[in-house]
């Protein structure tokens, strides 16, 4: 590096720092902006991938008419017996529409003669006594929900009510534990039969079948024998689950990404068209530089200098920026885009997930860029015969 | 020179800013093994995908789960361009 031509880069950008300083507010800008859109994106993301693998192996459903129907729990008695079915379960789980806060409850039944009910209930709630939800009727809900209830109604119970129009008043147990707030904010659990009456769920019937495989490689057979069974039967894998996510996620970060590039687009017409048109100032200054013994390099070196001074700086204060936004003001604005605008909205921090690929990939797409922008429109002033430009 | 030194002094500045930044908010925001393990408990028992954000169209828990496909315009109903089309095809199965 030539520290000359360096300190006269930055001599160059201070004489005409009105221009330069509109430049390097814009790119920071926009630059801070989309590395905060990706990093909340990516935060979101690895939450929803830190429970997904503990979803059942294959969930079987009931379509007729492209309507869901509720399945026969007889049916697990033909499920359990192929060979590699590891278990079968019977769900009753379905949603309940609470119109104070226009928002869908998800309501699930526990099996409460399920073995391993009790143990992971404990993990995941403050202070419960299991034996309580499967003797008594009563309910799990989220902190927030909770919180909720307790403003409105003043009391430690809910009264839903069922498809017939009676009322089912029950306790709230127990609350779930806050590190769970993300999946379960609007889930209410209880013992099966009372969220089979307030969903209206006849008794001997299932919204759908949880199964589990003890080997994954035989995964593609049981799910092929399961959709044999009847052409009703939709048969969802873990692994299409998690590929849907994927989709999902690369989908929402696209519609942004797609505004990020319109953005950057914009940018740099503005960047070439402000620069393509040199002063008549800086054309004189490069035919005079020029007829001093300057060579072309030179003044090229000079303008790279400049640019890289500008984009390196401009993107190293967007990532103090961005991490300053997302993670000491958790994102205001931003983050609704991605959580939505509903009063059962979870509380919780963003998680920090550093993600290399994200700042190379930014830093690659705007940085040589905007390099070039300013470079091309320097290179063909430089190469103009100086004594022309002086005339 | 007087130029340059200011500069470096800023850009040394600017990255000791920004490595601090990213240790704090790695040592402080960063979601410890006890709360994967809840999270993790939770999935297991509800078995029920996705966060519990309500976003409307966009909530997939709001939805039942064989039409995971549709908010991406993926017919469920027909099983050549079905969801499952992505992930098992055919040839595999």
């Amino acid at each position: 590096m030539n520290i000359k031509l360096f300190e006269y880069a930055l001599l160059s950008l201070t004489r005409r720092r009105t221009k330069h300083l509109f430049i390097f507010t814009i790119l920071t800008l926009l630059l801070s902006i989309s590395l905060s859109i990706f990093t909340i994106s990516n935060s979101i993301r690895q939450e929803a991938e830190y429970s997904v693998n503990n979803l059942p192996d294959i969930t079987v459903q009931k379509q007729i008419g492209g309507r869901q129907q509720y399945l026969d729990e007889a049916l697990i008695d033909d499920i359990i017996v192929i060979p590699g079915v590891l278990s079968a379960t019977p769900r009753v789980w379905g949603y309940y529409n609470f119109e104070y806060l226009n928002t869908n409850l998800t309501i699930i039944g526990l099996d409460p003669f399920d073995p391993d009910m009790s143990k992971t209930l404990t993990k995941i709630t403050n202070e419960i006594d299991t034996s309580y939800i499967i003797n008594e009727k009563s309910i799990i809900i989220g902190e927030q929900l909770h919180k909720i209830i307790k403003e409105i109604y003043n009391k430690d119970e809910f009264s839903f009510q069922t498809p017939s129009g009676d009322y089912i008043t029950l306790p709230i147990t127990s609350t779930f534990e806050s590190a769970s707030n993300m999946l379960s904010t609007d889930i209410v659990l209880t013992n099966l039969s009372s969220a089979s009456s307030i969903l209206g769920i006849e008794t001997g019937l299932a919204t759908d079948i949880a199964i589990n495989v003890s080997n994954p490689q035989e995964l593609s057979t049981i799910t092929e024998k399961i959709e044999n069974m009847s052409p009703s039967f939709k048969v969802i894998t873990k692994d299409q689950i998690i590929a849907y996510y994927q989709n999902m996620f690369d989908y929402k970060a696209g519609i942004f990404l797609l505004f990020f590039l319109s953005s950057l687009f914009t940018f740099f017409m503005i960047v070439f068209d402000k620069l393509s048109g040199l002063t008549n100032e800086e054309t004189k200054e490069i035919a005079i530089l020029k007829s001093v013994g300057w060579e072309t390099r030179n003044v090229l070196q000079v303008k790279i200098y400049e640019s890289v001074i500008i984009a390196f700086t401009a993107f190293i204060l967007s990532i103090c920026l961005s991490i300053f936004y997302v993670y000491f003001l958790q994102a205001p604005g931003l983050q609704n885009i991605f959580m939505g605008y509903s009063y059962l909205k979870p509380h919780f921090e963003l998680t920090y997930k550093f993600d290399l690929n994200l700042l190379i990939t930014v830093f690659f797409v705007t940085i040589p860029l905007y390099i070039a922008a300013v470079v091309i429109p320097a290179w063909k002033a430089a190469i103009t015969d100086p004594g022309e430009v002086m005339r | 020179m007087n130029k340059t030194k200011g500069f470096t002094i800023l850009i040394t500045l600017l990255v000791i800013i920004m490595f601090s930044e990213i240790a704090w908010v790695s040592s402080s925001r960063n979601t410890s093994k006890t709360d994967i393990m809840v999270r993790q408990s939770f999935t297991h028992l509800v078995g029920l995908p996705d966060l519990s954000f309500y976003i409307s169209s966009t909530s997939e828990r709001h939805r039942a789960i064989s039409n995971i496909g549709n908010s991406l315009g993926i017919a469920q109903l027909n099983r050549e361009t079905g969801f499952s089309g992505l992930v098992y095809s055919k040839g595999q199965r």
